[in-house]
Parts: structure tokens; C-alpha cells; sequence
């Protein structure tokens, strides 16, 4: 019943930039609801939590991780697959949230965000009393 | 169980990956849904004297759910990704599902391993060992 909405901004906004050789890519995401928040989970191999910035700007979310430092360009490579990324990744948020609140937390390569809703918004039960 | 290395859908995620490397050279972002990620874990393999290294990306992976297997020259790895927690008690509804979870695995081939020695480095943070690294003789 909630309409609650989430999207990604336009993907023009989210175009791979080069940074000296750094790249940053679009990193995975699931994205859960309850009656308290959203749960944002990425996938961010390879950072550390330093390197995460999370900012609300005029209601859009932005979840942002630098490379980590290091090249690693030197080496022989039988098999490459991977390389030091950045990730990037906006989202509008077209509910209020309680920016202050929000809970970010990074383990086993993926970074938990945990975005309280603002108080208006939270699911209330109501009681109804007889007359 | 889903392994990759036996994918009946290899050749669609082959013409993913071709119209993947056409959108990075237009410079337009790699989507979320990227093939070319479908290759998970992926590995890189480099070796410097007489050390060849091994490293896989798996994130959403605890230690315990990754299986290292070495048979002459074939390291097996297998990781365990787990769903998420099953939340409808919570009334947690799902608004976006991308990452995969289940069974993984890569069959990957190292250049000669010396004397069966097989070295697994885990980053500091993890200290407790994988489940299983067996090395069987080739």
C-alpha cells in the first residue's frame, strides 16, 4: 500500500569517469523495505571503509567508494579479471528520511546502509475505540 | 547449484559481454545487470618469480562458505553465497534484487606448482581458516 518508490537517477548521471586510472563502476544492490527503513546492500569488493562517503543531497542519495591505492599494473598477469574500481551509485529518494540517522556498515566486501525513514513517515497502527 | 564453469547460457553471456565492451567504448556506464560481472568470483592470477598468486573477489561471502581445492595444477574454488535472511516476518519487502546468491565455482589452472606447496594468504581482518584446502597429489 505504501507507494513507496525508489529509483536510480538517470543513467547519464552515472557515465564511467576516469580518475588518473582509477574507474568507477555501477556496484550491485539490493534494496529491502521495512516499516522502520530502507536497507541498501552493495557489492564493493575491495574498499575500505575509509574510501566510502554516503551523502543525501536534495533528496537523491549517493553512495560512493574511491579505489583502493596500490597499482598493481606491475605485475604478470596469467588471468585478470578484476582491477582497483571505485563505485558509484545515486538514487532518488522521493520519501523524507532521517538523514542523521542513517547507518552505514562495511564487512565481507559489501556495504550495508541502513536509511531510516523520517517519522511521518513510519507505519502506524492506529486504535479504533469503540464509541 | 550453479556453476559457472559449466554455464548452458555461456554463449548469451559471451554476447552480453560483446555489446558490454560496446557501451564501455561509447563511455556509457556498464550496468548494474553487467555479464561481464557474471563470472563470480572473479579471479586474478599473477606470479612473480617463483610464486603464483591467486585472488578472488567475493564479496557476501563469509570465510566459512569458501572452499579451496588443489589437484596438480587445477585450484578449485568454491564459495557459498547466502540469501538474504528470509524477513516476511519483519514485513521486509524486497524494492530491488540484483546481487546472485547460491553456489559458485571456478576451475582454474595455475602455471606448476613446485613441490604441492600452495600458500593461502587471508587478509588480516579474517583470521579463522577456510574449511577445507586439500592438496592431492597430481
Amino acid at each position: 500500500m505504501t507507494a513507496v518508490d525508489i529509483e536510480k537517477t538517470n543513467p547519464a548521471q552515472n557515465q564511467v569517469e576516469r580518475l588518473s586510472d582509477a574507474q568507477f563502476i555501477t556496484p550491485a544492490v539490493d534494496i529491502a523495505e521495512d516499516a522502520e527503513a530502507f536497507i541498501f546492500s552493495f557489492d564493493m569488493p575491495g574498499v575500505q571503509s575509509q574510501d566510502v562517503d554516503v551523502n543525501i543531497e536534495n533528496g537523491v542519495l549517493l553512495v560512493e567508494a574511491r579505489p583502493g591505492a596500490g597499482n598493481q599494473d606491475d605485475r604478470t598477469y596469467l588471468l585478470r579479471e578484476h582491477r582497483p574500481v571505485g563505485y558509484r551509485r545515486n538514487f532518488t529518494l522521493n520519501v523524507p528520511v532521517a538523514v542523521d540517522a542513517i547507518h552505514a556498515e562495511l564487512k565481507n566486501g559489501e556495504l550495508m546502509l541502513r536509511v531510516p525513514k523520517a517519522e511521518s513517515l513510519k507505519a502506524r497502527k492506529i486504535a479504533v475505540k469503540t464509541a | 547449484m550453479w556453476s559457472l564453469t559449466t554455464n548452458p547460457w555461456s554463449p548469451l553471456f559471451q554476447l552480453q559481454s560483446d555489446l558490454n565492451d560496446v557501451f564501455d567504448r561509447s563511455g556509457i556506464a556498464s550496468a548494474p545487470w553487467d555479464f561481464d560481472q557474471a563470472a563470480y568470483p572473479t579471479v586474478n592470477i599473477w606470479q612473480d618469480g617463483d610464486n603464483a598468486y591467486l585472488q578472488a573477489q567475493v564479496p557476501g561471502v563469509s570465510l566459512e562458505h569458501i572452499e579451496v581445492l588443489v589437484t596438480g595444477k587445477q585450484v578449485s574454488l568454491k564459495v557459498h553465497r547466502k540469501a538474504p535472511a528470509d524477513d516476511t516476518a519483519k514485513h521486509r519487502t524486497w524494492l530491488r534484487q540484483e546481487r546472485a546468491t547460491g553456489d559458485f565455482s571456478r576451475l582454474l589452472e595455475l602455471p606448476g606448482l613446485k613441490a604441492g606447496v600452495l600458500t593461502v594468504t587471508l587478509p588480516k581482518a579474517e583470521a579463522s581458516k577456510p574449511r577445507r584446502i586439500k592438496l592431492l597429489a597430481s
